[in-house]
């Protein structure tokens, strides 16, 4: 059937984007007069941006800009009675006096240490795009990966994934129905530009979430991979002190005894903690031979308690503290 | 301001053509050319002395032009400095990244205005055009912001007002949304896996992965410069202008010669009837004729960029197109479907030496597609699963038969009902990617 009339698209165009300029408008007065995202650009994208994302109007208020220098030049307090187990330690120079110190002091109750793969067997990595890449050339053991481009602290429980052996489910789901014995949790990034305050509110209860999910598994809670120097200048979120302010505040969730903070980034960065141009096509992900390497990194930190060490699932062997 | 932006889409094209129409006809030549300097204005506002730059080379155009019709006797000369002012204008920006380490940005559009300014002046000299005395309708012929920043290079003689008629204005819209949607819903999601080849690193991709990945460039390039052809000629359409096609369908080509008549129609009439003709074309010796077509293709590879795996794609492109017009061609044109074994594993190779400016990593990728072929490589079947149906789609739109349907649909109420969804998907796909404030990036 012929249209009748040379101008009905035209028509049809004008309307539906009236329509949608017009919900756009009332978007941007009502739910989402405190979005910063929605309050810029033409108001017919709005409908569109909030589809694309629904997660744009769950995030709360508008907190002081994350440059705030005063800010972030007083890193917050630890909470006291919080041990951070160090990782990756380097060696200093002992007198001594100081290995008397250490002889006689009792070791710590975990260390990190090297693994076997097996370690991984009762592992589930969460994460971003990054550990996308890890699940798709750095796996390890039989360990499972809930991972996807874009997932953040804010969609995580809203997202269906699958994996090699995982059938497609919510993250809640999967925590319901599994045990395991190690999480590491990877994320972050994606959010950075948005407050930071509900960004480590959504944070601090998806941990509260997995560890009440999961009470019997060790929680790893991974610094994010830097990004390059120019990849960092591109935008006004992804600073430098944005990230270590980041990782101080997650490394602050942490208690050392059944949660504990991981950071590799000391494999891919440069001096100044930028991810190096020779690893990365993109200034963000590393090279695909990166991802072995991180995943070589993690097999060489694995939680090493003094006494045991858990091996995939029930096993349990006991050692003198060294890893497997 | 991209074609292909919130900003352009929903305010920009609107408000011009309101302007536009609610204008007297006498004077929207007038509203045309502010709408045109506002477009071009948005687009180097951080960079002013672009637009500086551009109203300077446009005002030498224009002066060069009128003192060649005054005084024939300087034609030559004019034109042979003025060429100079131009091309070394571009050459100047295009290679001073070889020269300092904190080179200026390359001025938008340059590599398309200064092209039509030297043909204008070169049709003045060789008094194939005429001197246009109306600085308003050279101003327009060169600025017109539908071929501004990316083509069609137009004469500006062949830049003319039209009458305004509804069913041009109706075949403008289709053509835009169309070209909006090749733009944004093909070209665009086929980058990407482009893209993430070369964020794995070529060094670890499996051969038949990077075989899929030169496919998806080579259709990306395509349906990227096609859609936004497409766009220009359809704003151009509503605006009662109409501007020339730059693609018909390249990839049905049965020779290389005949691929790079389909493909950028208008860089290529320009070179060959501002360089190609006046060496002597085809019409010489076979030495003449080689070198001939060297020079062309040298050009050609210099236009297109300043680093070397330019140069190799031009000289490559020179080699094949010199073999087919001394040995294969006529062979070639005789077999519709045997050519098609020889052009499309050249037309993938050569654009490999297009898309990858660094030797050591094209040497790489080069390896990786003639090492150990596994089709159940996880890489290849994980990337197959996720762009295979883009790919299918764009190998089908890249053939003239979907075309040819289209021309019987479009005007009726499915077609309608396809373009406003098409619209709208294309709007979608522009917002995601607008309120993420990490622009596209997606960690």
């Amino acid at each position: 059937m012929r249209t009748r009339h040379p101008l009905t698209l035209l028509a049809v165009l004008l309307v539906s984007s009236a329509m949608m300029a017009a919900i756009g408008m009332a978007i941007r007065c009502t739910v989402g007069r405190e979005v910063r995202q929605l309050q810029s650009g033409p108001a017919v994208a709005v409908p569109l941006m909030v589809l694309a994302d629904p997660t744009l109007l769950r995030v709360p208020k508008v907190t002081p800009p994350v440059n705030d220098t005063e800010t972030l030049a007083k890193p917050k307090e630890m909470p006291s009675g919080s041990r951070i187990p160090s990782i990756a330690p380097t060696p200093e120079a002992h007198t001594d006096a100081d290995r008397l110190e250490v002889q006689t002091a009792e070791p710590p109750a975990v260390t990190f240490g090297p693994v076997e793969d097996s370690y991984f067997d009762d592992v589930l990595f969460i994460g971003d795009s990054r550990t996308v890449g890890l699940s798709q050339y750095g796996r390890l053991g039989q360990a499972d990966y809930f991972a996807d481009v874009g997932l953040t602290v804010f969609n995580l429980w809203d997202k269906a994934l699958s994996d090699t052996n995982l059938e497609q489910q919510t993250l809640e789901t999967l925590l319901s129905n599994r045990s395991y014995g190690k999480i590491y949790v990877m994320l972050g990034i994606n959010e950075l530009g948005y407050p930071m305050d509900s960004l480590l509110r959504q944070y601090q209860s998806t941990v509260s979430t997995i560890q009440k999910l999961q009470p019997q598994a060790d929680l790893l809670l991974c610094a994010n991979l830097h990004v390059t120097r120019t990849a960092s200048a591109g935008t006004s979120w992804l600073t430098m002190e944005n990230l270590c302010r980041l990782e101080a505040e997650i490394k602050a969730m942490t208690d050392g005894e059944h949660s504990f903070y991981l950071d590799a980034n000391p494999v891919f960065c440069d001096a100044e903690g930028y991810l190096k141009d020779d690893m990365t096509g993109d200034g963000v992900h590393p090279y695909a031979a990166g991802y072995t390497l991180w995943a070589d990194w993690l097999r060489e930190h694995g939680i090493i308690r003094n006494e045991e060490t858990t091996v995939g699932g029930d096993q349990v062997v006991h050692s003198p503290g060294a890893g497997l | 301001m991209a074609f292909n932006s919130l900003e352009f889409v929903f305010l920009f094209l609107p408000a011009m053509l309101a302007a536009y129409y609610i204008t007297p006809a006498k004077v929207r030549g007038v509203t045309m050319l502010l709408g045109s300097l506002c477009f071009y204005w948005w687009g180097v506002r951080s960079n002013l002395w672009m637009l500086g730059l551009l109203l300077g080379l446009l005002a030498w155009t224009y002066g060069a032009a009128v003192i060649m019709a005054w005084h024939r006797a300087w034609a030559g000369t004019l034109l042979a400095l003025s060429w100079m002012v131009l091309f070394g204008t571009l050459l100047f920006f295009k290679y001073m990244g070889l020269f300092t380490e904190s080179p200026l940005p390359l001025p938008l559009g340059i590599s398309f205005y200064t092209f039509t300014m030297a043909a204008y002046l070169a049709d003045v000299a060789r008094r194939k055009g005429p001197a246009d005395w109306n600085p308003l309708r050279v101003a327009n012929g060169i600025l017109l912001f539908p071929k501004l920043l990316s083509g069609p290079i137009t004469p500006l003689t062949a830049v003319r007002r039209s009458c305004c008629r509804m069913s041009n204005f109706n075949l403008g819209l289709r053509e835009f949304i169309w070209g909006l949607g090749l733009k944004l819903l093909l070209a665009d999601q086929l980058g990407g896996l482009w893209r993430q080849l070369g964020n794995i690193g070529y060094e670890s991709v499996s051969a038949p992965l990077a075989w899929l990945g030169l496919a998806a460039f080579s259709l990306q390039l395509y349906f990227d410069f096609y859609g936004y052809s497409k766009m220009a000629v359809g704003v151009g359409h509503m605006l009662g202008y109409h501007l020339p096609e730059n693609f018909d369908h390249p990839y049905a080509a049965r020779t290389m010669t005949d691929f790079w008549r389909r493909w950028h129609i208008t860089l290529g009439a320009w070179f060959r009837e501002y360089i190609y003709i006046p060496l002597g074309g085809s019409r010489c010796g076979n030495r003449q004729h080689t070198r001939n077509l060297l020079i062309v293709w040298l050009c050609t590879a210099l236009w297109h960029g300043s680093t070397i795996n330019y140069l190799l794609w031009g000289l490559s492109l020179f080699g094949l197109i010199v073999l087919e017009k001394r040995w294969t061609g006529a062979f070639l044109r005789r077999h519709g479907i045997l050519c098609r074994f020889y052009l499309i594993p050249a037309c993938l190779l050569t654009w490999m030496l297009f898309a990858i400016p660094n030797l050591h990593q094209l040497w790489t990728f080069a390896g990786r597609l003639l090492t150990e072929y596994s089709w159940s490589a996880p890489d290849f079947q994980r990337h197959l699963q996720q762009y295979g149906g883009y790919l299918l789609a764009g190998s089908l739109l890249a053939t003239p038969y979907p075309e040819r349907l289209w021309r019987r649909l479009q005007r009726t109420a499915f077609g309608t009902v396809v373009l406003v969804i098409v619209f709208w998907a294309a709007a979608y796909v522009m917002a995601a990617g607008q309120n993420d404030p990490f622009l596209y990036f997606s960690f």
